[in-house]
């Protein structure tokens, strides 16, 4: 897809953008957000949306054995959810607000170019989703695409599992200096 | 355990006086003689000097109280209860990245340890333009005197890591200005993990400093602890209404917390201060709070090297160049230095995604990463940002970016890599959305032309929050007067890095040390007459 085409579909999923994520706070289809146990922020759908995700955006990071990659899937999961926590209630509103726009058919299709659900969609299509928000001529969708990009980094390469690959031994002198588990 | 956690040991053999407002199952008034907001540089100086004055001195901070024990060199962890919004602050439009602290001891918990003076034409500027009186280099050497002293600032004595003495060699080899950067450190360890809260107590930040001497002193502190409102009359602060936080450091909990004193003293920082005078609906006849609101923006250039760097390893900031600072026939200024890169910090600042994201991070040993920080708020076309309430009252920055700064961005960008290729870099890309890794210096500058510049592309963020709340003699202008008296009420000081009226063309940490001990030197000489 060249630049012009970009443009094009900015154009619509701009409208779409707001539209489809009007559409889908009035019309109920806006899962509401935990209210306690486990997870905090992140809804049955979000969750979904970041394990098809996660592979994608750090394709040749995450290992290949599928044991080893559920768990640093699920990591991910629980480090974002409270790291969206952590945002502090407006950016995590906002964060809500993507995630059900992601969520809702017809503006996950229009914005993203994926009409599948996020599990059932290829590999190629979420990729080019990436590409799409990343390359767009939208501010919007280059934002969007900031924020997953970040999270889904900081959480992967937050782990020590990741290390290795980097060539990043971990933090010097842990055995004197580190004096409680570390949350991740 | 190897390193003793002093905070906590002090705390209890002194019987300090701290309490987790989260804790507090129900209202309480609490009344001294100054009531301090924030606990960072500002308030962390300002509590020592007055406590030392023998006055009874309360301590608010909203952030929690993380101590020597609690760091464990962990970006997530340290992310996620240190920094402002979990370290996902940004300008309200989300462009740029801002890094702020938020605990007992404020950024200075989390800062890189560079000690500058404030430049001397910074200070003359002040003078000149924005009707700030008793600034002088002159008049402002005893103060950084005094507080390199108390802090330990020195010149760092080790060698540069290889990610600083790259940015030395890129120097030598231009012909460029260069120096060792004077770092607020007492045994330090040279570990490269002052961004996440240092495990050795080294860095001599407030948290091991002047909070404790406060503490001792006989001050208070409430942690956990968020300034929502002052109370103002007739040109007085009649109290500071707090609400208390629980345990995860976000939800309020119920319990209010009331604060009275004759005098208070806003140290909250750039963008919290013009929020909390925005939400008590202070008094602002020429509407100036939150104007002029400065950050160094700053931009950065990625080099892969032959040999190993290591850039997470290694006090973080060590030499920096003010080559372009000064000089610069109508552009604007910038300092460069370099970034610390942890694994997250690294991967942050890349902005790649796939097998281009991971071809990067696998050669995280030999990346160089050079930063440029914008000098703002020294010309018409650079006025900085305004801070405002959003619907739930939260103050967010709107900073845009001018012609004139995307033309200083882009020359930066070519500094830099000239700089990085001199020093022998492989390849160089500079951070932005549509660049890629150039393997010579001529491709580089050639696609660095070709950026668009274009907000949300192009990789920019801010460690260093100034101004929003400016002081000078001209009420019309500023928000304080220069001894940091809040023009519309006379017993609220505001003494941190928010009353700068332009940036600072430096890490501003010692700038607002050597405010505070000045501004509240003199407020002990008002309070006892």
């Amino acid at each position: 897809m060249d630049r012009r085409q970009f443009l094009k579909l900015g154009a619509a999923s701009s409208a779409a953008l707001t539209v489809a994520s009007v559409t889908a706070t009035m019309s109920g289809c806006s899962e509401s957000l935990p209210t306690s146990g486990q997870w905090k922020t992140l809804r049955i759908s979000d969750r979904v949306f970041l394990t098809a995700v996660a592979p994608v955006m750090l394709k040749g990071a995450l290992p290949e054995e599928p044991k080893a990659r559920e768990l640093a899937i699920n990591n991910m999961l629980s480090l974002t959810d409270a790291a969206i926590f952590n945002l502090g209630p407006h950016n995590a509103k906002q964060m809500k607000e993507l995630f059900d726009l992601l969520n809702f058919g017809l503006s996950r299709g229009l914005t993203t170019g994926v009409w599948s659900s996020w599990d059932k969609a290829s590999e190629k299509e979420i990729e080019n989703f990436l590409n799409r928000w990343r390359e767009s001529s939208l501010a919007l969708f280059n934002l969007a695409y900031n924020g997953i990009n970040k999270l889904l980094c900081a959480t992967w390469f937050g782990q020590a599992a990741s290390w290795q690959q980097v060539g990043y031994p971990g933090p010097l002198y842990p055995e004197a200096l580190i004096t409680k588990p570390s949350i991740s | 355990m190897a390193i003793p956690d002093l905070f906590k040991d002090r705390a209890k053999s002194e019987n300090w006086q701290i309490s987790d407002a989260g804790k507090l199952d129900k209202n309480i008034t609490v009344e001294a003689d100054v009531i301090i907001i924030g606990t960072g540089a500002g308030g962390g100086v300002s509590a020592e000097v007055l406590s030392q004055a023998g006055l009874k001195v309360v301590m608010i901070e909203e952030g929690g109280l993380y101590t020597s024990d609690d760091f464990n060199m962990d970006e997530m962890e340290a992310y996620g209860t240190l920094y402002q919004e979990g370290a996902a602050r940004a300008t309200k439009d989300g462009a740029i990245s801002i890094f702020q602290g938020r605990a007992v001891g404020g950024t200075t918990v989390v800062n890189w340890t560079s000690s500058f003076r404030t430049p001397d034409p910074t200070l003359n500027h002040w003078q000149q333009h924005h009707g700030v009186k008793g600034f002088s280099p002159a008049e402002m050497a005893p103060y950084f005197e005094q507080m390199e002293k108390r802090l330990s600032v020195a010149k760092w004595a080790m060698p540069p890591n290889a990610n600083n003495d790259i940015l030395k060699q890129g120097c030598q080899a231009n012909d460029w200005s260069w120096a060792v950067i004077p770092r607020n450190v007492s045994g330090c360890w040279d570990l490269g993990y002052c961004g996440v809260g240092c495990p050795t107590n080294a860095k001599q930040s407030m948290l091991v400093t002047t909070v404790p001497e406060a503490l001792k002193n006989g001050a208070q502190l409430f942690y956990r602890c968020s300034a929502e409102r002052l109370i103002f009359s007739e040109h007085k602060v009649e109290a500071v209404e707090c609400l208390a936080l629980g345990s995860d450091g976000k939800t309020p909990t119920g319990v209010k917390i009331n604060f009275k004193a004759p005098h208070i003293v806003l140290s909250g920082g750039a963008i919290n201060n013009p929020g909390l005078l925005l939400r008590s609906d202070a008094p602002d006849p020429h509407n100036r709070i939150g104007k002029r609101t400065m950050i160094h923006p700053v931009n950065a250039s990625l080099a892969k090297m032959d040999e190993t760097t290591n850039p997470f390893y290694g006090a973080p900031q060590s030499i920096y160049s003010d080559h372009f600072q000064w000089q610069t026939q109508g552009d604007m200024g910038f300092k460069l230095e370099v970034p610390p890169m942890q694994p997250v910090m690294g991967a942050q600042i890349i902005g790649l995604h796939g097998f281009k994201l991971v071809d990067t991070m696998e050669d995280l040993p030999q990346l160089q990463s050079t930063i440029a920080l914008m000098r703002d708020g020294f010309h018409e076309d650079s006025v900085g940002g305004t801070v405002e309430l959003d619907h739930g009252g939260k103050p967010v920055l709107d900073y845009p970016v001018t012609d004139y700064m995307w033309k200083g961005l882009r020359k930066a960008h070519h500094k830099m890599a000239e700089l990085q290729f001199a020093a022998g870099a492989k390849s160089v890309m500079p951070l932005h959305h549509d660049a890629n890794f150039s393997n010579n210096l001529k491709d580089c500058k050639q696609e660095i032309d070709a950026l668009p510049a274009e907000l949300h592309r192009h990789r920019l963020l801010t460690a260093h929050l100034m101004g929003g709340c400016s002081m000078g003699e001209d009420e019309k202008e500023s928000v304080v007067n220069s001894q940091g008296r809040f023009h519309n009420a006379d017993n609220l000081h505001i003494i941190d890095g928010s009353v700068f009226p332009t940036s600072i063309g430096a890490n501003p940490q010692l700038s607002i040390y050597a405010l505070a001990l000045k501004q509240a030197s003199a407020l002990v000489k008002t309070i006892k007459g």
